[in-house]
């Protein structure tokens, strides 16, 4: 009937604006994606639509997890970075830096300038951003610009404010866990950050998993560092253990990832490597001590091995892991 | 001119009690000020008190609070900068307000600046309840002398030897022991002075003596301080029916600010910290001052700035039954050319980030933000400053950074965060001057997996006792310290020191937590 075909119409005009307001791709851009062959590999689909996905996306430099994102992370987007514990804090910030310092800028010629915005509180708990700290991993601190506000609110405040600056790059917001930043101020975020293209990264410290409108939201852990050279012993490159709990495009999966700041890049490291990396050299002085420890605690990841296509991923990507849940296993990827 | 205000307010009503203000001087309390009805009741400044008593037997009395008075006298002298932005101030009773060039404004049909500035002054304080005499002058003095002494109130220039002559001598500013002198020589008047040698004048009575007669005859000059420094430029406006609500002064600060705009144009400059003032109905004087990160004039700008503050001050500044004068001042200028129109639309993202620090300054404070700078010292915590990227000059950035650029890869030797005060550890190691194994920090016991050190950094002996202020612990001037990394069994990693070289600056070092690395 006429009618219903103009409501039809009509009908998906809305969808279509509703999903440019929410920054979703529009249906027809979607079928063009699903249409594309996404490969074993996992390489990006082809298509014009792809093609402006990755000049939009923060890669990595790791294959498995770019693999994961189509890409990198979406730039002019939200993306969230959760400890479980205060402690972790320093680890969490750690990583936001290295992927500012890891970030090709594009288009850009000179790296863009970063706002980092604190609460008073943070400072007490977890000392303040240290300038040699941040040039030792890479990553020049006079493109930071630091605030720090006294109360929680002013620094989601802040944090909105620097998205919406189109002369920045990125905007960071690191905070413990506070009633202010709620669904709704993570959604006027996110907006912000598409309407200006500037990435926002939340810090949410010793925080559970709350909803928020973020592109991405990872759990982060700190993991035993990674050698360099042949010292062993030696407290070498800094490692993290990635959750990807909340991916917009579908995926999930563990990582443990290493920094390396001489060439400003991240590397995973195999699972068998970083209980390798537990081990400790024989000639400790508190080698016994740390082996009764590590018997005691086994770790809480597991290798990959599961049916047939997760074989298939896994073997290629060393990296994946699987994690265990009460409810039994699930593939994390 | 000059002002006396009494702080003690006359009372209104049918009878009411006199009453007094007292202070204590030589071992008794005496009358400092007194109001009308005391006056009447045959009651005088600096009669004893128990003589008051004697006198006027239900006299209110209430001890003088010198504190308070000058408040009320910051009060009104801020309140005063409605007339002029020059007002000093003469303690304990008295303002100074350097009105040249300002009477004009105040100009009404029938009625020249001086006056209807005057009466207007009068008018309004006496509104809110304080008493006061003003006078106008060509010197301070003269204005003075005939506010204190009486007379006609507006001295015309040329005029003061005339106006001045019949008053008594203490209009001069003297000090008591000084007029006690020329009262019991006969010399009561300022008249009979004028005349007299200046030579034996100032041999008998002292140079004070002759500065402030020539002070007053304009002979010498004076120069006044005024409480706050004058605007650059200011604009304001005043309404005849007081505004309170928040658009009717958004609105207000956006004309003012487009007048001033064009002014700065002019001259080619910008603002660089911008003041706010609101009159308020009652005498109240609200100021907010607000710094931008670079020199800027656009109005709107100006407007939503001051927007942001007021919303973040919230009731502090509190409209009570409205303003009646609203003023903005351009208080420090930098150079800004000409506007250009924009074709390439480029610039926008510098103005765009330079608009987001002006609007972070104008909520959170100008001080909180922030940009790192080298300094040159080997202690890890005088390395690094965070100065406001406000008061930083522009290309303003200290020393480089040492960014990696070996060609081996190390690890990172300093954390990526720093506390103030390093917090102290309890560490077990296996000898005094070895490696930690163990320790406790924050209430829990951290095992030492891995460890590299020790880093040692002696103190900067050269600059011991400088700093002026005792270091807190851990951060001591003369202590070596050496520094681990240590990474525990959870993969975290830490920055730990221990004070003092064993043996031979402490017998028992302390261990102290100095930052976290990623």
């Amino acid at each position: 009937m006429a009618v219903s075909a103009r409501a039809q119409a009509e009908l998906c005009r809305l969808r279509s604006d509703i999903a440019r307001l929410e920054g979703r791709m529009s249906e027809a851009e979607k079928l063009s994606l699903d249409g594309a062959p996404a490969d074993a590999k996992g390489t990006m689909a082809a298509g014009p639509a792809a093609a402006r996905l990755a000049s939009d996306r923060l890669s990595l430099g790791v294959p498995e997890l770019d693999t994961l994102l189509q890409g990198g992370l979406a730039r002019a987007a939200l993306h969230e970075i959760r400890t479980a514990e205060t402690r972790d804090a320093s680890a969490a910030a750690g990583f936001v830096l290295a992927l500012l310092a890891s970030a090709r800028e594009g288009e850009k010629a000179a790296p863009g300038t970063v706002l980092w915005v604190s609460s008073a509180e943070s400072r007490r708990e977890t000392g303040t951003l240290y300038g040699p700290g941040l040039a030792a991993m890479g990553l020049d601190p006079a493109r930071i610009v630091w605030v720090e506000a006294a109360r929680p609110v002013d620094a989601v405040w802040a944090f909105e404010a620097g998205l919406a600056c189109k002369g920045l790059s990125f905007a960071v917001c690191e905070l413990r866990r506070a009633a202010c930043l709620d669904l709704t101020a993570t959604r006027r975020a996110a907006l912000r950050a598409r309407e200006t293209g500037v990435t926002g990264f939340l810090l949410r410290v010793a925080s559970p998993a709350e909803p928020s409108a973020a592109e991405t939201r990872w759990r982060l852990s700190a993991r035993p560092a990674g050698q360099i050279g042949a010292l062993a012993n030696g407290v070498g490159r800094t490692a993290w253990r990635l959750d990807l709990e909340k991916n917009r495009l579908g995926r999930t999966g563990a990582f443990i990832v290493e920094w390396n700041g001489h060439e400003r890049r991240f590397a995973t490291r195999s699972l068998a490597e970083d209980f390798s990396g537990l081990a400790l050299p024989i000639d400790r002085s508190v080698g016994s001590l740390a082996r009764s420890d590590a018997a005691a605690n086994p770790l809480p990841l597991a290798a990959a091995s599961a049916d047939g296509s997760a074989a298939a991923a896994g073997a290629e990507r060393p990296g994946v892991l699987f994690r265990a849940r009460p409810g039994g296993w699930k593939r994390a990827s | 001119m000059a002002g006396n205000a009494p702080p003690e307010a006359s009372a209104n009503g049918a009878n009411p009690p006199p009453r007094a203000v007292v202070s204590r001087s030589k071992g008794a309390f005496r009358l400092a000020v007194i109001d009308g009805e005391a006056e009447r009741r045959g009651l005088r400044p600096g009669m004893s008190l128990a003589d008051a008593r004697g006198a006027v037997p239900d006299l209110a009395i209430a001890e003088i609070d010198e504190a308070a008075d000058r408040e009320a006298l910051v009060a009104i002298a801020d309140w005063c900068d409605r007339y002029t932005p020059l007002v000093a101030l003469d303690v304990p009773h008295g303002l100074f307000l350097d009105i040249s060039g300002c009477t004009h404004l105040f100009a009404r049909q029938g009625e020249d600046g001086e006056t209807a500035l005057r009466s207007d002054l009068l008018r309004r304080l006496r509104r809110q309840g304080f008493e006061a005499r003003a006078a106008i002058a060509s010197t301070a003095g003269a204005a003075w002398g005939v506010a204190h002494g009486g007379g006609e109130p507006i001295v015309l220039p040329g005029g003061e030897r005339e106006a001045l002559a019949g008053l008594p001598v203490a209009a001069l500013r003297i000090g008591e022991p000084e007029n006690g002198l020329l009262d019991r020589l006969g010399l009561k008047r300022i008249g009979q002075l004028v005349g007299q040698p200046r030579a034996p004048l100032a041999a008998r009575f002292g140079l004070d003596l002759v500065r402030r007669l020539d002070q007053a005859l304009g002979h010498e000059d004076e120069v006044l301080s005024p409480r706050l420094a004058p605007p650059a430029l200011s604009a304001e406006r005043r309404f005849a029916e007081p505004v309170c609500e928040e658009d009717s002064v958004r609105e207000t600060v956006r004309s003012l600010g487009r007048s001033l705009a064009e002014a700065l144009e002019r001259q080619a400059l910008g603002a660089r910290l911008l003041e706010l003032a609101l009159f308020r109905v009652d005498g109240g004087v609200a100021r907010i001052s607000l710094g931008t990160a670079r020199p800027m004039r656009e109005a709107d700008r100006m407007t939503a700035l001051f927007a942001e503050r007021l919303s973040t001050l919230g009731d502090s500044v509190d409209p009570g039954f409205g303003f009646d004068t609203i003023r903005l001042s351009v208080v420090e200028t930098g150079p800004l050319g000409p506007a250009q129109i924009d074709l390439a639309g480029e610039g926008g993202v510098e103005a765009s980030f330079d608009h987001l620090v002006d609007r972070l300054g104008a909520r959170l404070g100008s001080a909180s933000v922030m940009r790192f700078v080298a300094l040159d010292s080997h202690l890890p915590e005088r390395a690094v400053a965070a100065r406001p990227l406000a008061a930083l000059a522009e290309g303003e950035g200290g020393l480089d950074w040492p960014l990696l650029s070996g060609e081996r890869e190390e690890p990172a030797l300093r954390p990526l965060r720093l506390f103030e005060r390093p917090e102290p550890v309890e560490v077990m190691a296996e000898v005094p001057e070895g490696a930690p194994v163990r320790f406790r920090w924050r209430r829990t016991v951290h095992e030492v997996r891995r460890s590299e050190g020790p880093e040692r950094i002696a103190p900067e002996w050269w600059l011991v006792g400088q700093s002026g202020t005792a270091p807190p612990a851990g951060l001591s001037d003369e202590r070596t310290r050496d520094y681990y990394r240590v990474e525990d069994a959870a993969g975290r990693r830490y920055w730990l020191y221990r004070e003092g070289l064993y043996g031979r600056e402490t017998d028992r070092p302390f261990w102290y937590v100095h930052g976290l690395f990623a």
